[in-house]
C-alpha cells in the first residue's frame, strides 16, 4: 500500500514542485500584504477604495474576510491533482500490473484515498502556517478564526476530492478532466438554488450590506462548524472509499 | 503430479468473442507454451489466471488456491511480464525498487539491481526512454526479484530482435532449473516455445484444441507429403487438414507412425509446432 502512496506521489512530482512555489509564496504575500494593510501602500489604498466605493469599515472587513479565504484555499487546492494520478495509471496502461499485485482490492483504491489525504494534509498545513503568520500581525484575524477558515475549507476541498475520486472510479480516468467540473456544477447550481429568490430582491443600494451580511454570517458558521463540517467531510470521503471500492471490485480493475 | 495451475472448463464471453470451456493444466516444474494466433484468448486466459478480469464459469485454481479468495498471498508467488511494461515513463528502475520494495513481503533489493547490472538497464534513467527489449528485460528483473515460483508472461519475447529473445529464453530456463519453478509464457512465435517449453496448449477461437507434452505432440504429428489426386487414398479420420503448395500437398497427420506404415509410398517428415498450429487453425476454419 505504501508502494502506490509513493508511486502517486512519483505522479505528482510536477505538481508538487508547482505546489511548494505556491504555498511559500502564498504564506510570503499573506504576510507582506497584511504587514502592507496596516503601515504601508496598501493602507492608503484601502481608505481611497473606501471614499471610492462608499465602504464603511464593516464592508471592507467582509472584503478582507474574503481575500483571506481565497488565499488560505490556494494551497489547499492542490488536492485537486490527486485526479493526474488516475490519468497517469491510465496512460501507462498501469491497471493489469496493478491488478497482478500481491494486494487486495480495498488496498489498492485505499492507498489512492490516503494519497489524496497526504495532499490534503500538506495543504492544511501551508494554509496553517499562512494562517499563523497572518494571526501574528493582524488583530482583526486572531489564529482560532483562522484554524476555523482552515477547517472549513479543507473540509470542502475534501468534500470535492471525495466526489471526484468516487466519479472517477465510476465513469473512468478519460473522463477525469469532465469529471472535475460535476462537483463544482453541482455548488453552483445549489448557491443559485439558496440565493437567487433572496438576491434578486436586493436593491443596488442595499448590495454592499447584504454581501457583507452573508459573508460576515458565512464566516460566523466557519469559525463556529468548523469541526463539524470537517467531520462530514471525513464522512464523505469514506462514502466516497466505500463507494469507490465496490466500482473496482466490480468493474475489476478497469478504470 | 503436481499443478501449479489447474483451469476446469473456464468461460468468459465478450461480445464478439467466447472463451469457451477452456481446461488445461500446468505442471510444477515445468515451461508451458500457450500458444495460439492473434485474437485467439491467450490474453484473456492469463488474465482470468491473475484475476484481472472476473470469469464467467469454470474454475481456476493456482498453486491450490482460488484466486478470487486468496489473491494477495498467492500473487506474492508469482511474478508477471506482460507485453506492455505498464510501469509509468517517467519513473525509474531506482524508483520503481522502492515502489515495489513496499509492495511485495518478499522483494530483493539487492537481487533487483543484480538483476539490473547483468541487463545493463542504467538505474537512474527513466524507463520512458528504454528500448522494447530494455523495457522487458526490466519487467523481468521485477518479475524475479520478489522470490517468485511461477512465472506468468504474455508474449514476453514478441517484437524483440533475435538476441535479445534469446537472452530471455536461456533466463526463463535458468529460472525453471530450481525445481519448485514453473513458466506460463503465451506466444505466438512457436519457435521459442519449440526450443523451452516442456508442455504446449494450443488455443484458436477461444477454445483448447491441443494440449500435452510437447516432445509428444510432435513425436505424434506428422506431415505427409503427396500428391494431390492420392488424398484420396488417405482416409479422412485420419487427417487433420491439408494445404497446397507449390509442389504438392501436404497433409498433417496426429499418429505419425501409424500413418507411416498405412501410407508407406508418401513422404513423411517431421511437423514443426507452428505447422501444428496452422493446420489445427485451418481445420477448425473448415479447411480440411
Amino acid at each position: 500500500m505504501i508502494g502506490l502512496v509513493r508511486k502517486d506521489l512519483y505522479c505528482l512530482k510536477k505538481g508538487l514542485k508547482t505546489f511548494l512555489m505556491v504555498s511559500i509564496g502564498v504564506i510570503v504575500l499573506s504576510v507582506l500584504f497584511i504587514l502592507s494593510a496596516r503601515y504601508g501602500n496598501v493602507a492608503k489604498g484601502i481608505e481611497e477604495m473606501k471614499i471610492e466605493n462608499n465602504m464603511g469599515e464593516k464592508e471592507f472587513y467582509a472584503f478582507y474576510q474574503g481575500f483571506i479565504w481565497c488565499v488560505l484555499v490556494l494551497p489547499m487546492a492542490f488536492l485537486g491533482i490527486i485526479a493526474e494520478c488516475f490519468k497517469e495509471d491510465k496512460k501507462a496502461g498501469f491497471s493489469r500490473p496493478l491488478c497482478s499485485l500481491p494486494l487486495s482490492d480495498g488496498k489498492i483504491v485505499g492507498s489512492r484515498y490516503i494519497s489524496a489525504l497526504l495532499l490534503a494534509a500538506i495543504g492544511m498545513a501551508a494554509s496553517l502556517l499562512a494562517g499563523f503568520f497572518v494571526s501574528l500581525v493582524s488583530d482583526a484575524f486572531p489564529l482560532q478564526k483562522m484554524l476555523g477558515y482552515i477547517l472549513c475549507l479543507n473540509g470542502a476541498m475534501l468534500a470535492y476530492t471525495g466526489l471526484q475520486m468516487f466519479l472517477t472510479y465510476a465513469f473512468g480516468a478519460e473522463k477525469a478532466d469532465l469529471i472535475q467540473c460535476v462537483p463544482l456544477i453541482i455548488l453552483l447550481m445549489l448557491c443559485i438554488y439558496l440565493f437567487q429568490g433572496k438576491i434578486s430582491n436586493v436593491t443596488e443600494a442595499e448590495i454592499n450590506a447584504y454581501m457583507t451580511g452573508m459573508i460576515n454570517d458565512i464566516s460566523n458558521f466557519m469559525v463556529e462548524k468548523c469541526g463539524l463540517v470537517f467531520l462530514a467531510a471525513i464522512g464523505c470521503m469514506a462514502l466516497s472509499f466505500l463507494g469507490s471500492w465496490m466500482l473496482f471490485r466490480k468493474r475489476k480493475g478497469v478504470i | 503430479m503436481e499443478y501449479v495451475i489447474e483451469l476446469c472448463d473456464v468461460t468468459k464471453c465478450y461480445e464478439g468473442f467466447k472463451l469457451d470451456q477452456v481446461s488445461f493444466q500446468v505442471s510444477k516444474g515445468c515451461i508451458c507454451g500457450f500458444i495460439g494466433q492473434n485474437g485467439a484468448g491467450k490474453t484473456t486466459t492469463i488474465q482470468l489466471i491473475l484475476d484481472i478480469i472476473k470469469k464467467d464459469g469454470g474454475s481456476i485454481r493456482v498453486f491450490g488456491g482460488d484466486m478470487e479468495k486468496d489473491g494477495p498471498a498467492l500473487k506474492e508467488r508469482i511474478g508477471v511480464v506482460f507485453d506492455e511494461m505498464g510501469f509509468h515513463e517517467f519513473l525509474t528502475p531506482k524508483e520503481i525498487n522502492s515502489i515495489m520494495k513496499h509492495i511485495y513481503a518478499g522483494w530483493k533489493e539487492d537481487l533487483f539491481f543484480d538483476y539490473l547490472n547483468r541487463f545493463s538497464l542504467p538505474v537512474k534513467k527513466r524507463c520512458g526512454s528504454f528500448s522494447r527489449g530494455m523495457r522487458m528485460k526490466l519487467q523481468i528483473a521485477v518479475a524475479l526479484s520478489h522470490g517468485a515460483e511461477l512465472l506468468i508472461m504474455d508474449e514476453p519475447t514478441s517484437g524483440l530482435d533475435p538476441i535479445v529473445r534469446n537472452e530471455m529464453l536461456q533466463i526463463f530456463q535458468e529460472f525453471v532449473l530450481e525445481e519448485n519453478h514453473t513458466i506460463l509464457l503465451s506466444s505466438h512465435i512457436t519457435g521459442d516455445l519449440e526450443r523451452i517449453a516442456d508442455m504446449v496448449a494450443f488455443i484458436n477461437r477461444g477454445r483448447i484444441i491441443l494440449s500435452g507434452d510437447k516432445n509428444e505432440i510432435l513425436e505424434n504429428h506428422g506431415l505427409m507429403k503427396c500428391k494431390k489426386e492420392d488424398l484420396k487414398i488417405i482416409d479422412q479420420e485420419d487427417i487433420i487438414s491439408t494445404r497446397q503448395s507449390a509442389f504438392c500437398t501436404e497433409v498433417l497427420v496426429s499418429d505419425k507412425n501409424k500413418c507411416r506404415q498405412k501410407y508407406d509410398k508418401m513422404v513423411m517428415e517431421q511437423a514443426t509446432l507452428e505447422e501444428i498450429m496452422i493446420f489445427y487453425v485451418n481445420r477448425s476454419l473448415g479447411m480440411v
